[in-house]
């Protein structure tokens, strides 16, 4: 049996900064899951150009969102994530999912190593091409690795749809659907 | 749902809450249920360990009640606060003119060092405002007519607090109104001062306005005042929102930045520290290098032979585009390499903030990077409610020494001989509590299985919980005889530890354990019913 997560609710604009919402508490259920962290605190934004963006090209929505900022705390960022060019969220979440154990550093090197075979495979497939063949191969392997990801969703998804005041979970279109590996 | 929490005299080291019942004492001869914790279906068991074997089940009727403090008694209070202050300032050798409140925090501290944890529980000497709760004077006179309008909507100060908020929102859309009849209304967004303050919440609201509100109440609130604000106000009407609205820092100006510091030759340097986990690590920044990191002697590449450490190192640098421009030299010990790998990048970033703008401080801030990561590993603990097959959690706790553990269990195997109250009289007859007396002989026929009880060979109910203890320098001696209406038992204990004994008892039993010789502290484990697996 589950326990419920402690529900934090992102409240209204400038409202209460600081300020805990109680846990749900159900009989017979106990919380188990909870973080360091208090529900005030903001996820980092470690994107380098977020930050160099000049001032003069900003929107108000931005501008309020810096001066916002500038008052909450901030969590720590994560050991895997860098401002580093190289890195690609796909590719860790995909790191992440492979690994067993806790096992970061062989999931990362059969990562990488599969990359580089791929680039190899496709650079062969590029010196015995003709040069008008040339053109349309693909060498760069996170372009590849990003295709096949979506060549493999589905085509289908569910959508809950509201009639006569339920929700019915109906097959429609993979984009309408929000069922998502997060 | 609460239940009431019932109290027993001695300090329980364990304990395992919501509803349940209660073993009265056995003189009484009664088993009494809580009336309103008994449930079925959605309740945990409980299993409360007592160490005395009378228990009342009264509620602390005077503690519920809540004091009322008179006006007079405040002001005594404050009296009595100012002139211990002015003695306090005296004892200290200070000047009790300019003695604040700081400096009465100060001195309590060194006069009643405490170590306790909790910070609440420590000797405090504050203004008797801060102590006592507001309380409300009487709302009537005494012809018993209250004195406010609203007095009777319950919320008095509530509503006409609303009241007067709406009425200088019409104000306002009337001026507004005008101004634009004139011609002389201009649009203009008020988000200067939306960023440094924040609504009041709803517990100030609660405590300026000394009532109770609900959450839509306090929303309904909020809206209006959002709504005045968006109209244009005059200096009264600004003065009547500011008066909701609370400061909130800056963040960034929390950090203190160190200044550069400088060596013989003129290099400029600066130090920071950093933690992670259990690794501490100090990194020394210099002012112009070529990049490269020494880590306890060792180049980097060598220390970390990891790629994912080495881009942590980095990610200060390549963030503010000093990738090859500095020369850093840390000592870093304690915890594994992805902690000491996050303690060098913390020290290396605060080291950093010496040699950049504010606004780069703050985008570091605002990227994660000054921030000491408070994740630590979570330490073991026995799991209370485990998931087992079967549905039932086994529930542990710890008393008399030993640990004890209770679970639900089928019917016992075909070996054990189980004994019917009117087939056997002499083993199963239910006996008043009243007569059985402690030490007494026990009844039981040689050769007879100690664990009998009433319907045992009815395999098609299973509401028998096991009960397992081991260690603690007990030992069950045997069974008095003795079964109540309920299946108890009633064990004695002598100083051997205690092997795995096991027993069986009925839901609503009782296992008792009394010393068989001179005083000694006694136990009760009392079993209510599990959870069943279909209410989780």
């Amino acid at each position: 049996m589950a326990a419920p997560t402690a529900k934090v609710s992102r409240g209204w604009s400038g409202l209460a900064l600081g300020v805990r919402i109680a846990v749900l508490r159900l009989p017979g259920l106990t919380q188990v899951r909870w973080s360091r962290y208090g529900p005030e605190y903001q996820d980092p934004q470690i994107d380098k150009e977020y930050y160099r963006k000049p001032l003069a090209q900003l929107t108000e929505e931005e501008t309020y969102e810096r001066e916002l900022r500038k008052t909450q705390v901030i969590k720590a960022a994560p050991a895997t994530k860098t401002s580093s060019v190289f890195e690609d969220p796909v590719i860790s979440k995909f790191t992440n999912m492979m690994m067993k154990g806790g096992n970061k550093i062989l999931a990362r090197s059969l990562m990488t190593q599969t990359l580089e075979a791929v680039k190899r495979k496709q650079f062969e497939k590029y010196h015995a091409a003709s040069a008008e063949e040339q053109a349309t191969v693909e060498r760069n392997p996170y372009t590849i690795f990003h295709q096949a990801l979506k060549n493999c969703e589905p085509v289908i998804g569910l959508v809950p749809i509201l009639k006569g005041g339920h929700f019915y979970q109906a097959w429609s279109g993979w984009e309408s659907s929000t069922a998502r590996v997060s | 749902m609460a239940a009431p929490s019932v109290s027993c005299g001695a300090a329980v080291p364990y304990r395992l809450f919501l509803a349940g019942r209660v073993s009265f004492a056995r003189e009484q001869g009664l088993w009494k249920a809580a009336a309103s914790g008994l449930q079925t279906g959605t309740r945990c068991q409980i299993l409360r360990l007592k160490h005395s074997p009378a228990v009342t089940t009264t509620k602390n009727v005077a503690a519920l009640r809540r004091e009322s403090y008179t006006v007079d008694f405040i002001k005594k209070q404050i009296e009595e606060f100012n002139i211990g202050k002015r003695h306090l300032a005296n004892m200290m050798g200070e000047d009790p003119e300019t003695f604040t409140q700081e400096d009465v925090d100060r001195a309590i501290t060194y006069l009643f060092p405490s170590g306790l944890f909790e910070k609440r529980a420590r000797p405090i000497m504050k203004h008797p405002e801060e102590i006592f709760p507001k309380q409300r004077a009487v709302q009537w006179g005494e012809d018993g007519r209250p004195f406010h309008f609203l007095f009777y909507t319950g919320k008095q100060s509530y509503y006409s607090l609303m009241h007067e908020a709406y009425g200088k929102v019409l104000h306002a859309e009337e001026r507004q109104d005008q101004l634009r009849a004139k011609g002389l209304f201009s649009e203009k967004s008020k988000s200067k001062d939306l960023i440094g303050s924040r609504w009041l919440i709803k517990e100030e609201l609660e405590e300026m306005l000394v009532e109770k509100l609900s959450d839509q109440d306090y929303a309904q609130f909020i809206r209006l005042l959002e709504r005045l604000s968006a109209l244009p106000c005059d200096a009264a009407e600004e003065e009547f929102v500011g008066r909701f609205r609370r400061t909130v820092t800056v963040q960034s100006k929390k950090h203190l930045i160190e200044p550069l510091q400088y060596d013989e030759q003129g290099m400029a340097f600066s130090t920071g520290q950093g933690k992670r986990k259990t690794a501490n690590a100090e990194a020394v920044v210099y002012g112009h290098g070529s990049g490269k990191i020494e880590i306890n002697g060792v180049d980097y590449l060598l220390y970390f032979p990891v790629t994912q450490d080495r881009e942590q190192l980095m990610f200060p640098f390549h963030f503010l585009d000093r990738l090859g421009k500095h020369d850093v030299t840390c000592t870093v010990s304690g915890g594994g390499r992805s902690s000491q790998a996050g303690a060098i990048r913390l020290a290396m970033s605060r080291a950093l903030c010496s040699f950049i703008t504010e606004d780069e401080v703050e985008w570091m801030r605002q990227a994660g990077l000054l921030t000491t990561d408070p994740r630590v590993r979570e330490p073991r603990r026995e799991r209370i409610y485990p998931k087992r097959k079967g549905g039932a959690p086994r529930q542990i706790f710890w008393g008399l020494g030993a640990r004890w553990e209770v679970e639900r269990t089928k019917i016992p195997p075909q070996g054990q001989q189980s004994c019917r109250a009117e087939a056997e009289p002499g083993c199963g007859r239910w006996a008043d509590n009243q007569d059985e007396e402690l030490g007494s002989p026990a009844t039981h026929r040689p050769g007879r299985d100690h664990r009998c009880y009433p319907g045992a060979d009815d395999s098609s109910v299973d509401t028998r919980l096991q009960i397992r203890a081991r260690g603690g320098g007990l030992t069950c001696l045997g069974c008095t005889g003795r079964l109540t209406s309920s299946g108890n038992r009633h064990l004695l204990w002598a100083a051997r530890s205690l092997d795995a004994e096991t027993w069986h008892v009925s839901i609503g039993g009782t296992v008792h354990f009394h010393p068989r010789q001179g005083a000694g502290p006694s136990l009760t484990v009392t079993a209510s019913h599990l959870r069943t697996q279909q209410a989780s």
